[in-house]
């Protein structure tokens, strides 16, 4: 029988209640967002303290303003796309990047890291950046979100860490059998770092989805636009009044909050519903990302 | 705008009487009630023969025929509007583009961006589209001057003008100031303005204020003009009719407040920008008097008569302010403003705003200073180095000086966006009235240029249409009733060699000026340390900004 | 010198150190296929990394668009300018004690929590409690950084849940948005990054904690440690080389707070408080168009930067053989 003394008990107890309550304010601030979402935003604004229910009335005018909204759906499905394309361009990129500079017996491999890290601390700017882009013939086209950005060096690094882990004598013995490069990479490597491909997959999709800025400095038609820039314009930029007044405020004057309100939910609720289920791949694999910070 | 006709009389010399005059009414007289539709188009056309026999060789072939014939395609440049952008991808999908196309036989390859950032990127590139729409003064550090001096800009000069637009040509040389704000020191023509055809349309800004609140107190909004009076109004708002924020506004609201001199005038301070006074150069916020200003604010919001948010409001909150009822005082444009909120408050009963005269000291005084605009002013449409055929982009944009082309930039297309009734033109119901519910603005960004800026003289019937609400009207007369035009500096050009140093300067000192602006209304920075702000701006350097912008104003009036 | 210490030299040679020609023949020889695969990598970076590091030079010239890099005039003091200038300017001081301030304070609190949470995780013993905790603090690091500021800036609105919440306690008296006060945007920006981060980042140490061999606890038991104890004397040495590690490099990021929170976040009125570097680079460069200044202050950066992190790296080789490279 284990002793346990009356002190530990007692924080056992306090452990539950402090670490609900973390997790009860991880979760709060998007309940909120998403009951406020919901709720007669005359009340909402007049409400103090802890909200549990929606206000009633009851209004589902926040997402009827949202869907009404052209470049809102268009910027759902450009950001789909965008994901999808560019998850391909930087998995296999990074992935036979990481190879490479992994390899110890290579003889540039310190070289070429070396280059590689620099670009992390230094760039030449947007101008520059800018130019390379359009010399490319790669403004307003989607592939300027994906090219350009197609490898993240820090992720390159923790991949290359993975495979800095990888025993070195699997790669011997199968390099014994005679087999090359690419054979061991896919055959060997591959299968052994399956949770830190399921982490880059999951930073460059995060990244992804969270993009904006160089969509705002590639793009020029606003049917292109991918959701985030479309949310940062109404947002942050500040809701053009027009956007308001074509809903009709008149009989809803806070409706600005609700519109907000709205927009963060139907722009959130996704990948809310997704990442419970990589949860199991993330934690396997951010042990590599230390390297990260 | 006599002034401006006598300009006009002085061109006839060059292109005869008849000719020189309708000209002059499709650039500069648009206050004329006379129609100028077809009639003036096709008196022009009659007179041109007669005109080659007198006018020396160089204007002989000065007149050009639309639509163009055998034109090549021109590529342009232009950022995207919020206002057309969620239905259209393209400017030339539009209504007006298409029109534009098909009446000056010039086919456009739109190149579109999504902001001033992304133009500013454009303009670094090397190959730039033939013709550019952007407000370069804004929006490129230095301005157009700069821009043409980067090697942007194709400057033209005078004969490159009357060969290939003639029109505008003639719009330039109707006045001073035009001349001189659409020209470099050089006089070298940097590109196609923006000029506003009358001095009205110069105006249009104002405080605001709900007209059946002030009924129901018994106040007189006309009589409402002293900073007492205004305060008496404000408290009243809140200890009688309980109004939670009696007056809302966003920071930049009271940026614009304080340099329109909005609120200035009772303490004796023009305005808090620049002015000039018998040929010097003041800045406002570096005045003994812009302390008197603060404090009076800062004792409205102490008495909490204004927005306690102001710092972190957004234009859509003080826009639900003031259609909830939450407050009874802002301020805004003509359209932007008042306009709006009547406009979607419309069916709300008792709801009634109206203007308020800018504060002045005594009761009647006109104000020192309002908002005020250049003649030249906004986006200007230029040709880049980049273009192969600048001949073709100069009769392309002069399109937009012809009466025709008036008409189109103004007004739209006749039976879809405007009908003439009794020989003048009127907006259609798709424009004031639209099925689809769009806004007004929006609806005319389909049609029209006028509705922003662009490479035309901007009409004031067209803002007499969009702003046709008697509310409207009357706060523009309020608005407007200023002694602004002596204070006001204008459209000025600022050296080459001082440019740098100007700009990191203004930018410095201003983000210092706001910040402090902000901290003495709230009161979170004591007004008992308004001398050392002084001495701090005299640190920074405002004597040298001063004295830049000093220089650039001799030069100005020298020209 | 005899014939033979020459050829015994001439032996030596080869041995000590080849020409990196012939090395590098040889190693290409053996190694081809992994340069080819590296092919498309290095032309990557080469493209989108190495090309346009030209434009670094625009820190040294007043820089004008339509000239280019090459053709723009150098600045003067010998293309210091920018620098001098920034040196001099009135802001100087005031952005790089806002980023210091802003850095350390988020390092002060963001860090040691989620030791902390990832310790109280693992003393949970009932699975699923455990999970669904777990689960939900990762919640915040899935939304994205545009929508965390805008329900931040609902939230600490003058009726927002969160200014209402400190109203009860007499903190603020609710008029006014706390974004509207200087003293409140270093905890707001602190304290919405422990939200966004803690669940995150304790994921490491969950994982350094289940590593540390059992074995060890029970020997601390049969000595009669009690649960304090174990977690003194055994878990925290356990979780030392990674916290170790961790911190040095963060220390090696103190500079780099991005202006993407902080300009969505500020107005004028805080930017005594909240105006960092990044985010003067940003107003200068992009809003003022100024990109020379703006270039030649971000370079500031990156180089103070950089050298924080061959240090901190250098550090972390030294005391835990870990490290970048």
């Amino acid at each position: 029988m284990r002793y346990k003394s009356k002190g530990y008990i007692f924080f056992t107890v306090f452990n539950y209640i402090f670490l609900s309550l973390a997790g009860f304010a991880c979760l709060y601030p998007l309940y909120y967002v998403v009951i406020a979402s919901f709720s007669d935003p005359v009340k909402l604004i007049s409400h103090d303290g802890m909200l549990l229910f929606p206000l009633k009335e009851f209004t589902l005018d926040g997402y009827r303003m949202v869907f009404s909204n052209k470049l809102v759906l268009s910027g759902y499905r450009n950001t789909l796309i965008v994901l999808a394309v560019g998850l391909c361009f930087n998995m296999v990129l990074t992935v036979i990047g990481a190879y490479v500079i992994s390899l110890r017996k290579l003889m540039l491999r310190k070289p070429f890291t070396i280059l590689i890290i620099i670009t992390m601390y230094f760039n030449g700017g947007m101008i520059p950046s800018y130019l390379n882009v359009s010399d490319l013939g790669m403004i307003d086209s989607i592939w300027s979100l994906i090219i350009p950005g197609a490898v993240t060096t820090s992720n390159l690094l923790i991949m290359r860490s993975a495979f800095m882990a990888v025993p070195e004598s699997l790669s011997e013995a199968a390099e014994m059998d005679g087999a090359g490069h690419r054979q061991i990479l896919l055959q060997v490597m591959l299968p052994l770092v399956k949770a830190t491909l399921a982490v880059m997959v999951l930073y460059y999709g995060v990244a992804h989805w969270n993009a904006w800025f160089n969509a705002s400095i590639y793009l020029r038609s606003a049917g292109k636009f991918p959701l985030q820039l479309v949310l940062r314009n109404i947002l942050i930029e500040g809701l053009n009044n027009d956007m308001l007044t074509d809903v009709g405020s008149a009989d809803n004057p806070q409706a600005v909050q609700l519109l907000k309100y709205s927009l963060i939910v139907v722009s959130t609720v996704p990948i809310m519903c997704i990442y419970p289920l990589l949860q199991k791949f993330f934690e396997k694999g951010v042990m590599l990302g230390a390297v990260k910070g | 705008m006599k002034k401006r006709i006598r300009k006009c009389m002085a061109l006839t010399i060059v292109t005869g009487m008849t000719a020189g005059l309708a000209a002059c009414g499709g650039g500069g007289n648009i206050t004329s009630s006379e129609p100028q539709g077809s009639t003036v188009a096709d008196n022009k056309e009659s007179t041109l023969p007669a005109s080659s026999e007198v006018a020396p060789a160089s204007a002989a072939d000065a007149s050009v025929t639309y639509p163009i014939a055998g034109a090549e395609k021109l590529t342009f440049g232009m950022a995207l509007a919020n206002e057309w952008s969620d239905r259209f991808d393209s400017w030339t999908d539009l209504p007006i583009g298409t029109a534009v196309q098909e009446k000056t036989g010039v086919e456009l390859e739109m190149i579109h961006v999504a902001d001033n950032k992304a133009m500013n990127l454009l303009l670094a590139s090397p190959d730039l589209p033939d013709i550019i729409l952007f407000n370069f003064q804004n929006n490129y550090s230095g301005g157009e001057i700069k821009a043409i001096e980067d090697g942007v800009i194709f400057p033209m000069d005078a004969e490159f003008l009357q060969q290939n637009a003639p029109d505008y040509w003639e719009v330039l040389n109707s006045d001073e100031n035009i001349m001189k704000g659409s020209t470099n020191q050089q006089n070298q023509v940097f590109g196609f303005t923006f000029i506003m055809g009358d001095d009205k349309i110069k105006t249009g800004y104002g405080l605001t204020v709900r007209d059946d609140w002030c009924g129901q107190l018994g106040l007189d909004v006309a009589q409402i003009d002293t900073a007492e009076e205004f305060h008496d109004m404000l408290s009243r708002f809140k200890s009688e009719l309980n109004v939670e924020i009696p007056m809302t506004f966003t920071s930049k609201n009271l940026e614009e407040l304080l340099d329109y001199g909005t609120v200035t005038s009772p303490f004796g301070l023009v305005t808090r920008d620049v002015y000039q006074k018998d040929g010097t150069v003041h800045i406002g916020y570096a005045e003994k008097e812009y302390k008197e200003v603060l404090a009076y604010l800062n004792q409205l919001y102490r008495e909490g008569l204004l927005d306690a948010n102001f710092s972190t409001n957004d234009a859509a909150t003080v826009t639900a302010n003031m259609l909830s009822g939450t407050s009874g005082v802002s301020t805004g444009a003509l359209g932007g403003g008042i306009g709006t909120w009547l406009q979607t408050n419309r069916d709300v009963e008792g709801y009634s705003l109206a203007g308020l005269h800018n504060l002045v000291e005594n009761d009647g005084d006109k104000s020192l200073y309002g908002f005020y605009k250049t003649d030249v002013i906004g986006k200007t449409a230029v040709i880049t180095n980049s273009c192969e055929n600048k001949e073709l982009a100069a009769q392309f944009l002069n399109y937009g000086y012809t009466d025709e082309g008036h008409m189109l930039y103004v007004f739209g297309i006749e039976g879809e966006s405007y009908e003439m009734v009794n020989g003048e033109p009127q907006y259609t119901e798709y424009i004031m009235n639209n099925p689809d519910g769009l806004t007004v603005k929006k609806a005319m960004s389909e049609y029209t240029l006028s509705w922003d800026n662009g490479p035309f003289v901007q009409d004031l019937r067209q803002k007499l249409q969009s702003a046709s609400m008697p509310e409207q009207l009357v706060a523009w007369d309020r608005w407007d009733d200023t002694t602004v035009e002596e204070y006001f500096l204008p459209k000025i050009a600022i050296a080459q060699e001082d440019l740098s140093e100007y700009s990191s300067l203004r930018s410095d000192i201003k983000t210092y000026v706001n910040e402090m602006t902000i901290k003495f209304v709230r009161g979170t920075e004591s007004l008992d340390n308004f001398d050392e702000y002084l001495a701090t701006l005299e640190s920074m350097g405002v004597s040298r900004l001063i004295e830049i912008i000093q220089t650039a104003t001799d030069e100005y009036y020298a020209r | 010198m005899n014939k033979t210490e020459k050829i015994q030299q001439a032996e030596k040679q080869p041995l000590r150190k080849q020409s990196f020609g012939i090395r590098f023949k040889k190693d290409f020889r053996r190694n081809y296929g992994a340069y080819l695969l590296f092919l498309p990598v290095a032309l990557y970076y080469i493209l989108f990394a190495y090309k346009p590091m030209y434009g670094i030079l625009v820190a040294f010239k007043d820089f004008t668009p339509a000239r280019g890099v090459w053709e723009s005039p150098w600045t003067s003091d010998y293309g210091f300018g920018h620098f001098i200038s920034f040196f001099e300017s009135f802001y100087f001081i005031r952005v790089l004690k806002n980023t210091l301030v802003i850095s350390f304070s988020t390092l002060l609190v963001t860090f040691p929590a989620p030791i902390i949470l990832a310790l109280l995780l693992n003393e949970v013993r009932s699975t699923k409690f455990k999970r669904t905790i777990q689960t939900l603090s990762y919640m915040p690091h899935f939304i994205s950084l545009v929508v965390i500021c805008s329900m931040l800036r609902l939230f600490v609105a003058d009726k927002g849940i969160v200014t209402s919440f400190l109203k009860t306690f007499g903190i603020v008296d609710g008029t006014y948005s706390l974004l509207s006060m200087e003293s409140f945007f270093v905890p707001i920006y602190v304290f919405s990054g422990l939200w966004q981060t803690v669940g995150w980042n304790a994921i490491i140490y969950m994982s350094a904690l289940s590593g540390i061999d059992q074995g060890l606890y029970e020997a601390a038991r049969i000595d009669g440690a009690g649960k304090w104890k174990q977690m003194w004397h055994v878990t925290l040495p356990g979780l030392m080389p990674t916290i170790i590690m961790l911190l040095i490099l963060r220390i090696g990021q103190i500079m780099s707070i991005g202006h993407e929170k902080i300009i969505l976040l500020y107005n004028e009125e805080i930017y005594s408080t909240a105006d960092v570097i990044s985010s003067f680079v940003y107003r200068k460069g992009l809003l003022e168009y100024n990109w020379g200044f703006s270039t030649a202050v971000g370079l500031f950066n990156s180089v103070i930067n950089f050298m924080l992190v061959l240090i901190a790296n250098k550090i972390s080789r030294k005391t835990i053989d870990m490290g970048l490279w």
